[in-house]
């Protein structure tokens, strides 16, 4: 493809879509064709050609848009009147009504107000095209802009200003440690010649995270624009995606994403004309979390066992195969095309002093809209929890916010006008982490939520190095005995012991984090541990042990 | 090259190379720091978390804990073994590391030498604060020379990371992850390492034992040792065997940093048994009467005396052994000019003695580099030629194997793939004998390639010219004197300005190298031709089975019939022995003392240990008795290593001075390096290509004779079988498991198995050292 074919390909593109007064959008991401989307689809495709209207009407399945948890969404634009209305909770039962009302009023009773603060109150960059293009049609990519990015890198633009630019825009790894992907490409592209790779980290394997699977489901070339940016930026001609065989559909989607791609000229051999050369290719992970670590993944790859190995080297020196190595995560790589197309200073004059542009995350817990959100660094918690997130259900209160998964912290009421920045959170002992929210209630139990994640960096451990390995595990045991009110002062003494050995002494981030949950939770909600102690001198017992003692 | 800095641990500098690993600093130092993962030859993983130290950059920043394996040497740096929270931190991790640990220390394999142990009491951790139960595991069989027991693991990853990472052994692995991770096979079964027995060492605890060694265990400590060299091949690794109530209990390696290092192959580790086995000799035989061993040497020189009287000093002859030490055999050499003979031989045949005494004058000569173990490892591009390397010369194997592992390509020209071949890069398959012409036309790039071999010699002419350090080993042992040249050849062609290629050969016998360099031998022809004219009447065998020189027991038979009187000094009783007038039993070679002579020409020093038995006197001790029988005590005391043997008087003087805790010294050639003295026999092939060349293979288990006395060796050991390659067999219309009777053409014959990893036209039977239990047996029963 030549720079003027992306351009009439964009046009035609344009003009095939906006040929149709009426558009409907179905969402195909996992989330909404778990609760049916692909049957009203489906049904709609049927209904418009019954009622022959499917020369004016275009159905289209399209990415992620967001509430999740009102899925199945359906969004239908009115093309000559400008205008769209959002639908929720659609099933196929409800299609004939929808198509009825294409010319005349909406239905009511689906309605969903686009002008609430989940939607109004979002930012989006990353997420800009889902809801509006289908993940498996790359014209409709080109047509929202896709790829002009890599043109413009590839032929307005150097390696030099590529990487001036990313710099520039403050953008830092959205795969949980934040560091600045700038000064990352940098050190790839000054490592000396030879073979190179570009890895894209799409393992996501906090529990309750999925950013990334929808980045991939909802709009897959945008990563793969973004590796081939930073690939020409480094000096790579080469790629992986890693990514957890869990995410069947995101595999498929990339896959054909790629296929397209390279059937279009856009990835291969001489892109664009010019001599830079970019194959992506994708591997396939078992769904260890700790795969995600960037030296694990690499081994992975590599067909070793995935176990982290201690840096430095950085991969970035001495990564897949002793070359040097660029791994990013999916999400930071997704924001690359924007930042090159729109410029560093644009995406930099977003988002906080230190902490840069937008961050999506997955908004999950005992919270009224739950869903896929994008917002701008230096937002109040506050503000995500209770305006987008339209506060706890039932009017039940607020008690404390997880995020960061099992590496954060649990952050309580006092907390939440701190703005959303990646220092503010490690101040009060959480991390930004790669984008799982998760808000509880009062009925929440702190002791179990600090198990809960306890438990998963234990089954998690790779059981590599010690504290980590038999660290996890004993901690997760006292949690357990805590629980059943069988533990005493000492136990608890033993436990905070372990969070301070697990945590500054293991070898990778898995281990080093573990401990945030009970650090967190003990900080905030230390009473909750006390009162179950049996000597604890709290304000009573464990009632099962009360009970118990009772009996006896 | 190597930059000096300065560096402060616990308050004292220390001048250091920079770059250096800071743990390997304060180990050589004496400073102990508990650790695990860590191990000299295999490298930080940073995994077991227990080297943490404070450590700072300067001394005005502040220190922060880290490992100290994983930290390597800067100027002004800054440890603190000693800081408060770092002795902490070890205390708890090393709890951590035996969360599992059943403490069954009373009853464990390991118990006093149990690196566990020692970092625990290291790392001052008494007290266990978990109340947990803990995990267990079920065992697994690995085979006849480890025991396996699970439930002691500590997780360190050694295990894995020897067998592996730097063994390239494939089927023993982490299974699992968490706090739940099992070190064993996918199933039970023997382990196919050649290295496996280093899983003992390298385990810190009682996880991986030597199951030979848990069934006569004694406390390290009551064993009797001393260092001794490996007596099972010509690699000649450092070892220490140790003996408790008249029995060899186990062998362990010996670090000697300039051969084996720290590991040794499981033919040394577990071949040491010999030392047990029933058919030792416990008593001196003469014409079947059973006497005391000093009377029968006595008895010996009055017989010989007698026979020189009656038909001159030309009827005595003598046959050396490369498994007896540069000592013995100087003194059977001296015994036998005392008597006033000159014969003496020490092959299997004229070509095998041509091919060995070419190979080690090159290799002594100075003319050439030749590779010694740890220069092996650090090849870039490696030839092996003429045989198995694992099977002939195993610890050479598992260093081409670090070369393999830096990325150096390998290239094997042998008949048989043997188990190094799945790691090289290409393999061709030759008929024996024709391996130096290919060697030859690798070098040459000017040669032309026949079409078969096209491909090999190509990438390996490639891979040659991409290299800076070459390797070329070849076999020694084979008979194959154009293979020697060859080898010397190509090292001397390929070594040009930014090239170094270096050499190697492989021998015989622990000490073929030393008896290859042997002043005034005979060719073994003239003793065996001597013997069939009536012209040598008595024979003086040292340490050696004639049996195996002959290809069935009626030739051996009839080559022996013409002698008169046969004498054999043995540790074991033999063929040969069976068949012999008298029989002087000498000590096993690990209660010997005396030099051997490896592959590289380096001479070490082994001492004996003094083990109460029957039998007290070592092969040396024996011989000088007899020449001082005869009166020549003299020639004792007026003789030089450089008389007997074809070395500089500089290096004889060194070998004067060898100590037993030394690495060795390779000695310097004394004469010029000349073309083999007599003309190398016809090569073993001379046949059309459309006949079957026979390839005697040889095996790490099974193919020599002194370790094939250990059980567990003898289990492992193949049966006898007749390989072909399958289109061979298909022509021949032999299937699998059919009787292949080729006693014509080749004189064997056996089961048939078929094998397309062997050279076509080629068919391959195992050299098996059959043990002559049996008949010492029947031997016991007739004397009782
Ligand atoms: C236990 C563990 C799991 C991780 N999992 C992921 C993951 O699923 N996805 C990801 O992008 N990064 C993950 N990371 C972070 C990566 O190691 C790495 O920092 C990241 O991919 C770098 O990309 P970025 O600079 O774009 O954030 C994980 C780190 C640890 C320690
Ligand atoms: S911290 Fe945990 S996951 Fe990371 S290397 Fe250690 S055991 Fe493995
Ligand atoms: S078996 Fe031994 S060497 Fe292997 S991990 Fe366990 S303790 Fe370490
Ligand atoms: S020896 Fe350093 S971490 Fe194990």
């Amino acid at each position: 493809m030549t720079p003027d074919e992306l351009k009439t390909t964009a046009e035609k593109q344009r003009e095939a879509v906006g040929k149709y007064p009426h558009r409907v959008h179905v969402c195909m991401a996992a989330g909404c064709i778990s609760s049916g989307s692909d049957k009203v689809k489906d049904a709609l495709t049927d209904e418009l050609k019954k009622a022959g209207k499917d020369k004016c009407c275009l159905v289209k399945g399209v990415g992620c848009m967001g509430l999740c948890s009102a899925g199945p969404l359906v969004e239908v634009a009115d093309s000559v009147a400008g205008n769209s209305v959002m639908y929720k909770n659609v099933t196929a039962e409800d299609v004939p009504a929808l198509v009825a009302s294409l010319e005349g009023k909406p239905v009511p009773h689906l309605l969903l107000p686009k002008d609430i603060p989940f939607f109004t109150a979002q930012h989006k960059i990353v997420l800009e095209n889902f809801g509006l293009i289908d993940p498996d049609t790359i014209a409709d990519y080109i047509m929202m802009g896709g790829y002009e990015a890599l043109n413009k890198a590839l032929t307005d633009m150097g390696p030099a200003e590529v990487l001036h630019e990313v710099t520039a825009s403050g953008l830092r790894g959205r795969g949980g440690a934040g560091y600045p992907t700038g000064l990352k490409w940098s050190t790839v592209a000054k490592a000396g010649g030879g073979q190179k790779y570009v890895i894209c980290n799409a393992d996501e394997g906090d529990p309750g995270a999925f950013m990334d699977r929808s980045v991939l489901e909802s709009d897959p070339h945008r990563v793969l624009e973004g590796m081939a940016i930073a690939g020409f930026a480094v000096g790579a001609n080469a790629g992986y995606i890693y990514v957890r065989a869990e995410y069947p559909l995101a595999v498929k989607r990339l896959k054909n994403a790629i296929r397209q791609a390279e059937r279009s000229g856009l990835l291969g051999q001489n892109i664009f004309g010019t001599p830079f050369n970019f194959k992506i290719d994708i591997r396939l992970g078992a769904g260890a979390f700790v795969c995600g670590e960037e030296t694990a993944l690499i081994a992975s790859i590599e067909g070793l066992r995935g176990q982290p190995r201690p840096r430095p080297p950085y991969p970035a020196v001495s990564g897949l195969w002793g070359c040097p190595t660029l791994i990013n995560n999916v999400e930071t790589l997704a924001n690359i095309p924007p930042i090159i197309r729109k410029g560093g200073k644009w995406f930099a004059s977003i988002g906080t002093e230190k902490s840069k542009g937008t961050k999506v995350f997955a908004l999950a817990g005992q919270v009224n809209n739950t869903g896929l959100i994008e917002v701008p660094m230096g937002i109040k918690l506050r503000d995500i929890i209770f305006d987008i997130g339209g506060g706890i259900p039932e009017g039940r209160k607020f008690k404390a916010v997880q995020t960061g998964g099992p590496s954060g912290g649990c952050i309580p009421e006092q907390h939440l006008d701190m703005p959303v920045d990646y220092e503010s959170l490690a101040s009060v002992g959480s991390i930004m982490g790669s984008g799982g929210m998760i808000v509880m209630d009062e009925s929440s139990d702190m002791v179990d939520v600090a198990k809960y994640f306890m438990e998963f960096c234990m089954t998690e451990s790779c059981g590599k190095c010690v504290p980590c390995r038999a660290g996890t595990a004993q901690m997760h045991d006292l949690l357990a005995r805590i629980m059943e009110g069988d533990a005493t002062m000492r136990d608890l003494a033993l436990l905070e012991k372990l969070c301070d050995l697990v945590k500054n002494t293991s070898l990778c981030g898995l281990g080093m984090t573990a401990p945030n949950p009970v650090l967190s939770t003990l900080q905030y909600f230390r009473e909750e541990y006390t009162s179950r102690l049996l000597d604890g001198g709290g304000n009573g017992r464990h009632p099962k042990t009360a009970a118990a003692a009772e009996v006896r | 090259m190597s930059q000096k800095v300065t560096i402060t641990i616990d308050g004292r500098a220390y001048e250091v190379e920079a770059g250096e690993n800071i743990l390997q600093i304060c180990l050589d130092r004496g400073l102990l720091i508990p650790h695990f993962c860590y191990h000299e030859a295999l490298g930080p993983v940073g995994a077991c978390r227990l080297c943490a130290a404070s450590i700072a950059p300067s001394a005005d920043k502040p220190g922060r804990l880290d490992m100290t394996c994983m930290t390597r040497a800067a100027d002004g740096m800054v440890i603190n073994i000693n800081d408060d929270y770092a002795r902490a931190f070890r205390k708890k991790v090393i709890e951590d590391l035996m969360l599992n640990h059943p403490h069954d220390c009373p009853v464990c394999d390991e118990g006093g030498e149990c690196m566990l142990q020692n970092m625990t009491v290291l790392s001052e951790h008494q007290h266990r604060s978990t109340r947990f139960p803990k995990r267990t595991w079920e065992n697994q069989y690995l085979g006849p020379f480890i025991h396996h027991e699970m439930n002691r693991c500590i997780t360190c990853y050694r295990c894995t990371r020897f067998y592996g990472d730097y063994a390239l052994g494939r089927d023993l692995g982490a299974f699992g992850s968490r706090n739940r991770v099992y070190f064993g096979r996918v199933r039970d079964g023997v382990l196919e390492s050649e290295f496996s027995g280093n899983l003992v060492d390298v385990c810190p605890t009682g996880v991986f034992t030597d199951k030979r060694f848990r069934e006569v265990y004694a406390r390290p400590w009551d064993l009797s040792t001393a260092r001794s060299v490996c007596v099972h091949c010509s690699v000649g690794c450092t070892v220490l065997p140790g003996f408790r109530h008249g029995t060899l209990r186990r062998i362990k390696p010996a670090e000697n940093s300039a051969v084996n290092r720290f590991f040794i192959c499981d033919r040394g580790r577990f071949g040491g048994e010999y030392v047990n086995h029933p058919s030792r000799l416990r008593s001196g035989r003469l014409e079947g009467q059973v006497i005391d061993p000093e009377e029968v040497a006595d008895a010996v020189i009055g017989r010989l005396k007698a026979i020189v009287a009656e038909h001159g000093p030309q009827s005595v002859a003598a046959l050396g052994s490369s498994r007896a030490s540069l000592e013995a055999n100087a003194a059977l050499g001296i015994l036998l000019a005392a008597l006033g003979s000159q014969t003496i031989a020490f092959f299997a045949s004229d070509a095998e003695r041509a091919a060995a005494r070419r190979a080690a004058a090159i290799t002594v000569s100075g003319q050439v580099r030749v590779a010694s173990l740890p220069d092996m490892e650090k090849a870039d591009c490696v030839f092996v030629a003429g045989g198995d390397l694992t099977a002939e010369a195993a610890m050479m194997d598992l260093s081409i194997r670090q070369a393999i592992r830096a990325g150096a390509p390998v290239f094997i020209l042998s008949p048989r793939a043997g188990s190094l071949d799945q790691y090289a890069r290409m393999s061709l398959r030759v008929r024996p004998g024709t391996e130096a012409a290919m060697l030859s036309q690798i070098a040459d790039s000017s040669a032309p390639v026949g079409t078969e071999a096209q491909a090999f010699v190509t990438a390996a002419r490639q891979a040659l010219a991409d290299s800076k350090h070459p390797l070329v080993l070849a076999s020694a042992m084979r008979g194959d004197t154009a293979l020697v040249e060859a080898a010397f050849e190509f090292t001397r062609r390929t070594t040009t300005e930014g090239r170094v290629c270096s050499l190697a050969y492989w021998f015989s016998g622990p000490n073929a190298a030393g008896v290859a360099l042997a002043n005034g031998d005979s060719p073994p022809s003239a003793v065996w031709d001597g013997i069939r004219d009536n012209r040598i009447k008595a024979l003086i065998v040292l340490e050696r089975d004639l049996s195996r020189d002959f290809s069935s027991e009626n030739e051996f038979a009839a080559a022996l019939k013409n002698i008169r009187f046969l004498a054999v000094i043995d540790s074991i009783e033999t063929a040969t022995t069976t068949a012999a007038n008298a029989v002087i039993p000498c000590v096993s070679h690990y209660q010997s003392s005396g030099t051997f002579m490896n592959f590289e020409g380096r001479c070490q020093r082994f001492a004996g240990l003094h083990i109460p038995g029957p039998v007290t006197r070592t092969n040396s001790e024996l011989l000088i008795r007899m020449i001082e029988a005869l009166g020549e005590g003299d020639r004792i005391a007026g003789a030089e290593y450089s008389t007997a043997y074809d070395i500089s008087a500089d290096s004889s003087l060194e070998l004067d001075a060898l100590e037993p805790d030394h690495v060795g010294v390779r000695v310097r050639l004394g004469s010029h390096l000349q073309p083999p003295s007599v003309a190398p026999a016809n090569p073993p092939t001379a046949s059309s290509p459309l006949q079957f060349a026979l390839w005697r293979t040889h095996f790490l288990f099974g193919s020599e004779e002194l370790s094939m006395l250990a059980p567990p060796i003898a289990e492992l050991s193949p049966k006898p079988w007749v390989e072909m390659h399958p289109e061979d067999a298909r022509h021949r219309r032999l299937t699998e498991g059919a009787t292949a009777d080729l006693t014509k053409e080749l004189g064997v014959s056996g089961p048939l198995r078929l094998n397309d990893r062997l050279a076509r036209h080629v068919v391959a039977v195992p050299v098996l050292a059959v043990p002559c239990a049996e008949r010492s047996r029947e031997r016991e029963e007739v004397m009782a």
